[in-house]
């Protein structure tokens, strides 16, 4: 419970026991608290490496500032509450689409995205995509854990391919090898369905096909040949995996990699990070390579969190200084060890930190040799395009077609209809 | 025998034994499942060569990250509170609203004991998202306090038609006696009826307490402060981080979750079941 | 002395009471219970009504668009399957429940020895929170690591396991599985309740006429149930459509939106989508059920007058 001290409110036609009983401390004007809400990281070492920032960055401007965790689970119910509200923490973590959902409640922070490209040279696609929003920036880009492929080496050297084949490995080689992988009872897999592990792995293969879903200006594209050649090739790939990946949830791939069961999946590089935790000695063996690249290029999905500040709070100013401290080269090194790595940046300098290079597991993960971006780009990333992520209409159609549920036709038809539904009734930006 | 053949099913001793003991395989494998994957370490665990069922080595390590690295005994204490606070709360407003409904004359009795009925029917999947929206604008939000205003929602109603149920069954002329003497309503209901309703009581708080106790929907959507929350989402949420999930701490923590439910029910199913049956059988 | 067991009308009764009409201290007590209802239940009920003839997305305001949210939800694929599962779940895991439940409850009311701690371990499924088995079981589903396929490949059963959560067919039954052993323990306590309160003598009386054994059953138990039986029902119905815990953390609504209800699609549009004026049109599809539910029980209850 709260320790800060309460105050009775009076508010006319409401209940009265809430009005009793609710409270947000209400401070006279003494020192100022500043509260960030993160996400509560696998690594209890980073959450501890954070506060420890935040507390440091609080003596050092002679404030008052704690950090509030939360499960990733429950990010949007919270966060809805608080736009609803708008009440809650000064500075929190944004997900996704969050910066686009949420814009016309968050200050703009074009000052600290320019200090910051300053110090520490351009933003990344990703970083400009999902922040810089109508030309000013509404959010900070603060990590994001990208999906390369999480392989298991010794698997994969014993059908011939060793770690730096993956530098140019095209699909149509990934291909061959997972056949030969499956005959060897340990096939690649990842999930294919109603999970944002899919979405992940299925857009960038959508994307290195020369296929979008929808264009720059929200047209959904989605029916072209690019994009069935895409979903041609999945056809081929799927019967090479195991048929649950139909069902598979975020941690299953997890589970069968750590098991060595599979040979290859897409996924953030905390499978390694956890097994390095849990001194699991699989970890030695779980590599990071890039995603195979297509005819039309060579993408890799990300799972974006950026920092920002809402407009509710009375010191916006301050809490926009903390984003400053925590992007500090120093100070985001920390973080990234603290993480295991798996904390990717949005930032070159930051990029250029040679904690990747200097662990062999990770070597080929940063920097990132494809375009990484999110599920949904070229969108505008708004509502829209975070809806028709959440409801997984390109999984779910994906999937029904590698089932054989449907044709490659019905399913293209089946995820245009399901987009032009979500697109042309919910707003764009 | 004649009391076998009044009970008019089975006339052998040992088949309810057995049918439960069916019922009981089933019934208990899920926890058994829980407490081989909470003594059972890591390395056994992941390593997809053990079998799920068996245990080569047993770990305790489990139970101590559960102690050690999460906020375990925040979040039971914050159950309890909330568990404890929710029912008292809903047994007090409930206990009145029935003796209302089952002994005081009055115009609109019947739409009355049909309206709070009706409610009962309104699922918290119905409400969550407007409720959403009151407990912020209301400052509740990430505050044990949105929980116990809102709990009441779902453990009034029953609790409700059960105690106007039992209230009926008590004799009518213990209280008329002391209303004759000048005793008021509120005395009657104090120092009458409800010595004499514990078991009814006893099942409201019972079913109560449990449905507090494991509720989830609002837990999850009203509190995310992790020192805060809920046993079951504590549990649930900071032992499943984006898609990495601690199993074993995760069982260990869904088991004893479920001990001190388990412990008052034992002690008290009698009341449970003596408490339904006035509740539910009126006719 | 005068019990209030016998079927009487409700105005009969109330006459016979003794004591003049105090509706001041009746609603001095109910007043509680009306203030929860209507600002907590009421006023949210009322809202979700609002919110679902807009457009309206966290944080934004909204306008009226008419049942523009309906007409769009009943039009969208994903909706349409999403009614089809709650209906066929809440139909199917009720009736089991109800059906498993029964025999459950009798066994308990037979045994002789160990009463307590047996009614207090049947119960356990039913008294866990559902957030907590439902991760238990998941695991225990799982194709791969789970107990289930492993004893089912281990003993020789089946060859290879069941695909439980990846095909629609199999996520079904395995959702249904969950909630079926979780509710077995709620309908078996209450049918024990109602065998409980069932005279012995009535049994015996109709031991002398002859009728033992099965016939007592059939015009004896199972009629004296059904009070018991329908409220019962009705509240499981109720709960069972609005089920959300199980699909959440088991299938997320999938594989292929296959197991998702009411309750999951709302949350996924309305918080993780933000899109609450849909979402809470999504909800509301649950209130006809619940209508008509009421409707039945209470065209029952009235007539049997004395449960309120």
């Amino acid at each position: 419970m709260r320790t800060t001290r309460r105050q009775f409110l009076k508010t006319a036609g409401t209940i009265g026991a809430g009005a009793l009983l609710g409270g947000r401390a209400v401070r006279a004007a003494t020192t100022p608290s500043i509260v960030l809400m993160a996400e509560d990281h696998f690594a209890p070492a980073h959450n501890e490496e954070l506060k420890k920032q935040v507390a440091a960055w609080a003596q050092m401007r002679k404030v008052e500032a704690r950090v509030d965790f939360i499960a990733s689970r429950q990010a949007s119910a919270r966060l809805a509450a608080i736009v609803e509200s708008r009440t809650g923490p000064d500075v929190t973590y944004l997900w996704r689409f969050d910066p686009g959902l949420y814009r016309a409640h968050l200050v703009q922070v074009d000052d600290v995205a320019k200090d910051l490209e300053t110090k520490y040279g351009p933003w990344t696609d990703v970083g400009q995509y999902l922040c810089r929003l109508e030309g000013h920036w509404h959010a900070i880009p603060f990590y994001h854990l990208t999906y390369p492929g999480n392989i298991i080496l010794s698997h994969w050297e014993k059908v011939g391919i060793k770690l730096d084949d993956f530098k140019t490995m095209t699909w149509q080689k990934f291909l061959e090898a997972a056949k030969e992988l499956k005959k060897a009872g340990t096939p690649v897999a990842f999930a294919v369905g109603q999970d944002f592990d899919s979405s992940e792995v299925l857009y960038p293969l959508l994307y290195s096909y020369g296929g979008r879903v929808a264009n720059e200006q929200g047209k959904i594209v989605l029916d072209s040949a690019e994009a069935r050649a895409a979903l041609n090739y999945l056809l081929q790939l799927f019967p090479e995996m195991p048929r649950e990946v139909l069902g598979w949830g975020g941690a299953d791939n997890n589970a069968a990699l750590l098991a060595r069961k599979i040979a290859w999946t897409a996924n953030p590089a905390t499978i390694y990070a956890v097994a390095k935790m849990q001194n699991n000695p699989v970890a030695d063996s779980i590599y990071h390579v890039p995603i195979p690249s297509g005819p039309k290029g060579r993408f890799r999905g990300t799972f974006a969190i950026s920092l920002g500040v809402w407009k509710f709070s009375p010191h916006a100013d301050l809490a926009k200084d903390l984003v400053r401290y925590v992007m500090q080269e120093e100070n985001y090194a920390k973080l990234v060890a603290a993480s295991y790595g798996s904390n990717e940046p949005y930032l070159k300098k930051h990029a250029e930190n040679p904690y990747w290079q200097q662990v062999p597991n990770l070597r080929l993960m940063e920097p990132a040799v494809e375009k990484v971006l999110p599920d949904g780009w070229p969108a505008p990333p708004g509502p829209a395009t975070a809806l028709s992520i959440t409801q997984f209409v390109l999984p779910v159609a994906f999937a029904k077609a590698a089932s054989g549920r449907l044709s490659v036709d019905a399913a293209i038809k089946d995820a245009v209809e399901g987009f032009q539904k979500i697109y042309e009734k919910t707003p764009l930006r | 025998m004649s009391s076998d053949s009044s009970r008019g099913v089975g006339t052998r001793v040992w088949v309810p034994y057995l049918v439960i003991a069916a019922y009981l395989v089933v019934g208990l494998f899920p926890f058994f499942v829980m407490g081989i994957t909470a003594v059972k370490p890591n390395a056994e665990l992941y390593s997809g060569t053990t079998p799920p069922l068996m245990v080569r080595r047993l770990t305790m390590e489990h139970y101590r990250f559960l102690f050690e690295q999460t906020d375990f005994l925040r979040w039971f204490w914050n159950s309890t509170l909330v568990a404890a606070l929710s029912t008292s709360v809903s047994v007090v407003i409930s206990s009145m609203a029935a003796y209302a409904l089952a002994r005081v004359r009055f115009r609109g009795s019947t739409p009355m004991g049909i309206a709070i009925f009706l409610t009962y029917l309104v699922p918290p999947t119905l409400l969550f998202i407007p409720l959403v929206d009151v407990v912020a604008r209301l400052r509740l939000a990430d505050s044990i306090w949105s929980l116990v205003l809102t709990y009441p929602t779902f453990l009034v109603p029953f609790s409700t038609w059960m105690l106007t149920g039992y209230f009926k069954t008590i004799p009518r002329e213990l209280e008329e006696c002391a209303m004759v003497d000048g005793a008021s309503r509120f005395r009657v209901l104090l120092q009458i009826i409800l010595p004499l309703a514990v078991p009814g009581l006893v099942t409201a708080t019972l079913f109560s307490f449990t449905l507090s106790w494991g509720e989830m929907i609002y837990a999850v959507s009203f509190i995310s402060a992790t020192p805060l929350k809920t046993l079951p989402i504590g549990v649930a949420t900071s032992l499943v981080r984006g898609d990495v999930y601690f199993w074993g701490p995760l069982m260990a923590g869904a088991l004893l979750a479920s001990v001190p439910i388990v412990l008052v029910y034992s002690f008290l199913t009698e009341y449970f079941v003596s408490g339904l049956t006035a509740g539910a059988t009126k006719g | 002395m005068k019990t209030d067991t016998a079927p009487q009308s409700l105005k009969a009764r109330r006459t016979a009471v003794g004591g003049k009409r105090d509706p001041k201290t009746a609603w001095i007590m109910l007043a509680p219970i009306v203030a929860l209802l209507i600002l907590l239940i009421a006023y949210p009920f009322g809202l979700s009504f609002y919110l679902s003839v807009t457009d309206r997305q966290i944080g934004m305001p909204g306008k009226f668009i008419g049942l523009e949210n309906f007409l769009d939800n009943w039009a969208d694929d994903v909706f349409r399957q999403t009614f089809f599962n709650s209906v066929l779940y809440t139909v199917v895991t009720v009736i089991l429940k109800a059906a498993l439940g029964l025999p459950l409850a009798l066994a308990l009311y037979h045994v002789r020895r160990g009463q307590a701690p047996l009614r207090a371990v049947a119960l356990l499924p039913w008294v866990v929170p559902t957030s907590l088995s439902a991760i238990a079981w998941w695991w225990i589903f799982s194709p791969a690591f789970g107990p289930l396929n492993w004893l089912l490949t281990a003993s020789g059963l089946l060859a290879g396991g069941i695909p439980w959560l990846s095909e629609p067919m199999w996520a079904r039954i395995a959702v249904m599985l969950i909630n079926i052993w979780r509710g077995i323990p709620f309908f078996a306590i209450s049918f024990l309740a109602g065998l409980v309160a069932i005279p012995r003598d009535m049994y015996e009386a109709a031991a002398i006429d002859g009728a033992g054994g099965w016939r007592a059953f059939w015009r004896i138990t199972l009629p004296l149930l059904r009070p018991v039986l329908l409220i019962v029902l009705l509240y499981s119905t109720v709960m069972t459509i609005s089920d959300f815990e199980i699909i959440f953390i088991v299938t997320r609504g999938g594989p292929m939106n296959s197991t998702h209800l009411f309750g999951t699609l709302a949350f996924q549009v309305g918080l993780a989508g933000s899109q609450i004026g849909r979402a809470a049109a999504i909800g509301l599809f649950i209130f006809p059920v619940l209508a008509v539910s009421a409707g039945f029980m209470l065209r029952d209850i009235l007539r049997r007058e004395d449960v309120l």
